[in-house]
């Protein structure tokens, strides 16, 4: 049967697009069960700061995932949740087990300071062997390091100015207290509110994306790659997109969108 | 063989008639209240693998890659590395599946085979279709209408899939995307809200994307039945008349040798 719409291909523009139909599979279901790891590392989960405090640390996951503060290490929500997922993790609160039902429900939850949306791109990127860790938050704080001048830190703070689209208004976006806190407090003093709902048009720098390094240092990252945004159910505002990358000084800004998945994404070990 | 369906080979199409999308609705329905969590705009199962083959072959959702083990041998001391989770447990039937809003709500209200429910500090609550409904509309302000159009098309046995990699709001399968071409990519217009195709620049260009990858326009137009519909409840679906149309570019110096008459689209018009 001819059809109309197959002459657009004829001029020889437009028809190298290929259909994902063919990716699909039907009836059998791959086996997406992966194993736990035989030495698992586990971590304490804490409601109220809302981060996971490393207790056993076993694999070269560590390099690259969590901060470190001190000799002490953590991981927030979907650092841990990852972790879970691909089998290398065990989380507990207290004595019992956070299941991986739980744990993303936990990670949805905006007091934590991430959303589902923002776990996917986590846990996207993690999978390509990207090395994503929060946006500003350092992996780790030197001694060496001198302590940053307050004048510095307040030009920090009014450069994450978040952008109400409707309203045209400006509000000081408190996620970079994390900055602060984590320097000057002995323990896991981090910020991890997640500002507004993840429903609200304010956008928000969410990661610092570094490229795959087997070489990456956390006492030495270097500059990130690009920061990530993600966004709502709207693309960005152009006084967002201002905004952003004005806080980033010309540093690489993506914004990342979520769409369903279709079946075809294979994930595998990361 | 219905008219106008591609099967992407005979077996393919031997396939999907031995087991029509009707008779994986009608499995579905045998389910008993399967939970799904509500993690803001997904739905996410715990399912044995009878249940994820069925969803995939349905084309329900996506499976997720996580690990699985029997969590009840875990040691009590957190001090230790639980070495019991070893090579030597066999791995339990459990597959994570995640389900679109659309998708989730459509299983939980017109099949009912899954209950979706909500985690809160003292355990699972089980929620409403009210709740479920809000709580959708909350996270995805275009819910509402999307879902509408997403039932519509579901209800007449066509599998419907997220259409972004084409621009267009869905994408709609006679069968399983495996067994058959696309026939449609789906936008979906509400009366006096468009925001899309206003102008034949737009409208010819999703022609053309659409027609580079094989596909038909499908405009699914929601025309309100009356002012002021509220769209926090499931219920406002019977205020709207859908009509679908289908756009395509016609050639006249191709088509001097053969009238419209031979080629019968699947779906014309469609009033509910």
């Amino acid at each position: 049967m001819r059809r109309a719409d197959v002459d657009y291909g004829s001029d020889g523009s437009g028809a190298s697009e290929l259909s994902d139909d063919d990716s699909y599979d039907y009836g059998g279901v791959d086996d997406t069960r992966l194993r736990f790891r035989k030495d698992l590392s586990v971590a304490q989960w804490d409601a109220e700061r809302g981060i996971a405090e490393v207790v056993v640390k076993k694999g070269k996951a560590w390099i690259v995932t969590g901060f470190t503060r001190g000799s002490r290490h953590a991981i927030f929500i979907e650092e841990a949740v990852f972790m879970v997922e691909q089998g290398s993790l065990l989380l507990r609160e207290g004595e019992r087990v956070v299941d991986l039902l739980e744990a993303y429900s936990l990670v949805s939850t905006p007091s934590y300071g991430c959303s589902w949306n923002n776990y996917q791109v986590y846990s996207y990127l993690k999978k390509l062997g990207y090395i994503v860790g929060r946006h500003n938050v350092p992996w780790t704080v030197s001694k060496k390091r001198p302590p940053m001048p307050a004048d510095e830190v307040e030009s920090i703070t009014s450069q994450f100015a978040a952008v109400k689209t409707s309203e045209g208004t400006q509000e000081t976006n408190t996620a970079c207290s994390q900055l602060v806190d984590s320097k000057s407090a002995p323990g896991f003093e981090v910020n991890t509110e997640l500002q507004g709902s993840e429903s609200s048009s304010e956008m928000k720098l969410m990661y610092d994306v570094h490229l795959p390094n087997a070489r990456f240092k956390k006492s030495n990252p270097g500059l990130p790659a690009f920061s990530l945004c993600t966004t709502s159910s709207r693309p960005p505002h152009r006084l967002q997109v201002r905004a952003l990358a004005l806080s980033l000084e010309g540093r690489p800004l993506k914004f990342a969108n979520i769409c369903q998945v279709t079946a075809k994404n294979k994930e595998g070990c990361g | 063989m219905k008219l106008g369906v591609r099967w992407k080979s005979r077996e393919a199409a031997a396939v999907a008639l031995e087991e029509p999308i009707s008779s994986l609705y009608k499995e579905l329905r045998e389910w008993k209240s399967v939970e799904g969590l509500l993690v803001h705009s997904s739905v996410i199962l715990s399912i044995d693998f009878a249940k994820a083959q069925i969803l995939n072959r349905a084309c329900f959702g996506k499976p997720i890659y996580c690990a699985t083990s029997p969590q009840d041998s875990v040691p009590t001391t957190a001090t230790r590395a639980p070495r019991l989770l070893e090579v030597n447990a066999e791995l339990e039937d459990v597959r994570m599946f995640q389900l679109g809003l659309e998708e989730a709500f459509f299983l939980t209200s017109e099949l009912e085979c899954i209950c979706i429910c909500r985690q809160i500090p003292e355990g699972r609550v089980v929620l409403s279709k009210e709740e479920v409904w809000r709580c959708m509309q909350a996270s995805k302000p275009e819910f509402g209408q999307l879902y509408i159009a997403y039932a519509h098309l579901r209800a007449k046995q066509w599998v419907v899939r997220s259409g972004i990699q084409y621009g267009a709001d869905f994408m709609a399968y006679r069968h399983h995307p495996a067994l058959v071409h696309s026939d449609y990519a789906v936008i979906v217009m509400v009366e006096g809200h468009e925001e899309r195709m206003k102008t034949w620049t737009e409208m010819q260009a999703m022609n053309r994307l659409c027609g580079s990858v094989a596909k038909t326009l499908l405009l699914i137009h929601f025309i309100p039945k009356r002012e002021g519909i509220d769209l926090s409840s499931p219920l406002c679906q019977g205020d709207f008349v859908v009509e679908a149309v289908e756009v395509r570019r016609w050639l006249p110096e191709k088509s001097r040798e053969e009238s419209d008459a031979s080629v019968k689209p699947v779906l014309n018009f469609a009033i509910s």
